[in-house]
């Protein structure tokens, strides 16, 4: 009963101090509005904030991933046994697969000098650190403690060592966010590697995204793997993305990287050098 | 020392959004953690009210929105209902046991989140998300014990 006595007077006198209450709603409620209307409209003071918090997040970041790390590396002791033995049996046929990739590379450079096609695709990686984690409901987004000083610029793909995490949507001086391939904003221009359809695999906020422009007569079938097209230069193309794991619309796709397993992704910085035309 | 000890409440705060969003994921599964920060603000608006004014409240909240990417001003504006809403519970004496006070935790959090839900894109629902309610919800309990014995340690009332 007497919990609370000693702050009600404090409250009795601060509660009803003018107009702040509604005033400071309102304002809220504004500001909330504008948001939702115009997203970009608060994005420079959201990166001066982040580029503040960064070096804080990057600290606790880096000690709950010391936790990950030491809890997966058990579980990885558990499972290299058998892991070591399979790799032997692998390991017999690798010098045979070698040879093949020595045979089509050469036959593919005679092909490109017959052709005089030149176009190349230069890539360089960034190491960055996970600093914060999916949004929730919100956004599916990660941030990274990478941003514009360290030359990273939005649209770039953000991957880790299974396949694409998703793109670069913002960036500030020492930050960037990640937008995921989970995302109901994510569009990625794909293509069915067994068939080389294309496709669009777009985010829906669960964990498994979707096919769409695709025709019933080049139905996927389960198992199929995707991966990036490249189409219109948005993203490098052959990225792994995930497989299809539904023959029903939507054609769900369970991802190869739904969130990163290490602290650490790597950006991919990627620019078509030349077109030589014949 | 007694301003350094009135920062505590503030502090905790930020060291909950700290704790909240940093990326965790064990064996390969995501964890969506507890909203501590909701947690430590309503422990505070009852204990110290003077020590969580609203202008932290509304800068934990707008801080929280900066790191989730979520619509600016969502966190800030539940935080700040939340606090306005506690305290004029207190004041008016409609909360009078610990009980009832831990029931008004677990329904305003309950509030939030779907205020929360709400503001955020609906296509973006998923599971995850009410795991993320049930745990703050559940650990609610843990936390207040756990500041509690803070509270007394520094204020020692």
């Amino acid at each position: 009963m007497s919990l609370f006595s000693k702050r009600r007077l404090f409250l009795k006198k601060s509660f009803f101090k003018g107009l702040f209450f509604p005033f400071s709603i309102v304002v809220l409620v504004v500001i909330l509005v504008l948001d939702h209307i115009s997203p970009t409209l608060f994005t420079p003071t959201r990166n001066i904030i982040l580029d503040r918090l960064t070096p804080a997040l990057t600290f606790f970041s880096s000690v709950s991933s010391s936790i990950s790390t030491g809890i997966r590396s058990v579980e990885k002791i558990l499972i290299r046994y058998q892991r070591n033995t399979m790799l032997e049996k692998k390991a017999t046929i690798i010098p045979l697969y070698k040879r093949t990739i020595d045979e089509l590379k050469q036959e593919n450079r005679q092909l490109r000098t017959l052709l005089h096609y030149n176009k190349s695709l230069e890539k360089a990686f960034i190491t960055a650190r996970v600093i914060s984690n999916i949004g929730g409901a919100y956004a599916q987004t990660l941030l990274l403690n990478r941003g514009a000083l360290s030359k990273v610029r939005p649209g770039l793909a953000v991957i880790d060592e299974r396949g694409l995490l998703g793109r670069i949507v913002s960036v500030s001086a020492n930050s960037s966010r990640v937008l995921l391939l989970t995302d109901s904003n994510s569009s990625i221009p794909a293509m069915i590697q067994e068939t080389n359809q294309p496709v669009i695999l777009n985010g829906d906020g669960s964990n498994n995204p979707i096919l769409t422009f695709l025709s019933y007569r080049y139905a996927p079938k389960i198992g199929n793997t995707i991966i990036t097209s490249g189409y219109g230069g948005a993203l490098p193309p052959g990225i792994p993305l995930g497989k299809v794991i539904s023959i029903t619309r939507p054609f769900k796709v369970k991802l190869f990287a739904e969130i990163p397993e290490s602290p650490y992704v790597r950006i991919v910085q990627f620019q078509y050098t030349s077109i030589k035309e014949k | 020392m007694q301003h350094i000890f009135n920062l505590l409440p503030m502090i905790s705060c930020i060291f909950f959004l700290c704790v909240t969003y940093l990326p965790y994921s064990f064996a390969g599964i995501i964890i969506y953690p507890p909203d501590l920060t909701l947690m430590g603000i309503y422990y505070w608006s009852s204990y110290r009210p003077g020590a969580m004014p609203y202008i932290a409240v509304i800068g934990l909240g707008y801080t929280t929105d900066i790191v989730t990417s979520s619509t600016f001003g969502t966190h800030a504006l539940a935080y700040l209902v939340v606090s306005i809403a506690l305290r004029y519970s207190i004041e008016q004496k409609l909360v009078k046991t610990v009980f009832l006070w831990k029931v008004l935790g677990v329904g305003t959090t309950i509030v939030v989140y779907t205020v929360l839900l709400l503001v955020a894109r609906k296509d973006n629902y998923n599971a995850q998300y009410y795991v993320s309610l049930l745990l703050t919800m559940g650990i609610f309990p843990a936390l207040v014990y756990i500041l509690d014995k803070m509270r007394h340690m520094v204020y020692d009332t």
